[in-house]
């Protein structure tokens, strides 16, 4: 009987770690959130939304603190004019990534812990090369 | 200790493979913790790295060409020879065999298997069986193997801000045929390999050699 046992603990262990990824629904969320705080002009929520590496190059960047740089110049300027008016219009997760398709932008996330953080927000599609976003974590 | 003795390939063999799966897997994770690390990520654990699709199409796109290259071989053995190697059966015995060869039906012996005892449909599946399970798990290997294959280049696309995309688009990009292919030349070359040089080399003991002091030429000879 010992087998049994030893293919029930794998098998718990391993919906464990299925269990604390969060999903699509939360992926959306997270979009959202940071749109949201983008427009109550709440810099620190938004950036508190950015992967680490997002944060960075917006900081290096703009030579301003992010919560200043998200909502200032032409990075400020794109993400106000592509604050969502309604649901996304899909959302793709595979792994640890995830991209939302918001009705005026495209933001893609990344699995940090047990939410999801943005890699790239404010960007432009363009054709056989990756998007062009304002917001662009390494 | 007869048990060990009896089972010893089987248990050695089980042994390294769990031993290298574990291997993969923790080389694997510390591998994606050390990019978690610098992307300033939190890193996942051991129990999620098993889960993922990177790790499964890794484990399935070798296990889908060590499966197909048993297959070919145990079916191309049936009517390719090659004079000289001890892999080929003698020249004289391409094809499927008559039955009293095969010992089945009414060549059956009292220890034979019972459903090569018999014949009927049981007959016809048991003489295939060792093939179909092989080019089973083949099959069920490579079609996981695109799945997480798709999932897996998916994840990559979007961490390089561009597009997912589906399983029918993945069965036609580069990565799943380089994935593929990859393994595939490596399990030919060695497969060929082995009928080849067993040909002229020999290993004393083994099965797999013709014995030390035996002839080139012999065909079919197993050590």
């Amino acid at each position: 009987m010992r087998t049994p046992v030893l293919v029930v603990v794998a098998v718990v262990a391993l919906l464990a770690g299925c269990a604390a990824r969060p999903d699509g629904t939360d992926a959306d969320a997270v979009a959202h959130a940071f749109y949201a705080a983008v427009a109550h002009e709440d810099g620190d929520a938004a950036c508190a939304l950015l992967a680490p590496s997002a944060l960075e190059n917006l900081e290096s960047d703009s030579d301003e603190p992010c919560a200043e740089a998200v909502l200032d110049g032409d990075v400020g300027a794109t993400l106000t004019e592509r604050v969502p008016d309604g649901p996304a219009t899909s959302v793709h997760v595979a792994g640890r990534a995830a991209q939302v398709v918001l009705p005026d932008d495209v933001v893609f996330l990344t699995v940090d812990g047990d939410t999801w953080r943005l890699t790239a927000a404010g960007c432009d599609a363009r054709p056989e090369r990756p998007y062009d976003c304002v917001i662009e974590g390494g | 200790m007869s048990r060990l003795k009896n089972h010893g390939l089987t248990l050695f063999f089980g042994a390294i493979f769990l031993a290298a799966l574990a291997g993969q897997a923790i080389s694997g994770v510390a591998l994606v913790n050390r990019e978690q690390i610098e992307a300033g990520l939190t890193p996942i654990t051991l129990a999620e790295y098993v889960t993922t699709s990177q790790f499964a199409v890794d484990v399935t796109e070798n296990w889908q060409s060590e499966f197909l290259q048993f297959l070919l071989y145990i079916l191309a053995t049936v009517w390719l020879l090659q004079r000289g190697s001890p892999e080929s059966k003698p020249l004289d015995e391409a094809g499927r065999e008559s039955d009293e060869d095969q010992k089945v039906a009414e060549f059956s012996r009292p220890d034979s298997p019972p459903w090569a005892r018999v014949r009927g449909w049981r007959l016809s599946v048991y003489s295939h069986s060792l093939g179909l399970v092989m080019g089973t798990i083949f099959v069920l290997s490579w079609f996981v193997q695109s799945l997480a294959g798709a999932v897996a280049y998916s994840e990559d696309q979007m961490r390089n801000f561009a597009d997912p995309v589906s399983w029918t688009q993945y069965l036609a990009l580069p990565d799943f045929w380089s994935r593929t292919l990859q393994n595939w030349q490596s399990e030919f070359l060695a497969v060929a390999s082995m009928v080849v040089l067993s040909i002229y080399l020999r290993e004393r003991g083994s099965p797999e050699s013709k014995p030390v002091g035996v002839s080139h030429e012999a065909t079919g000879v197993e050590g």
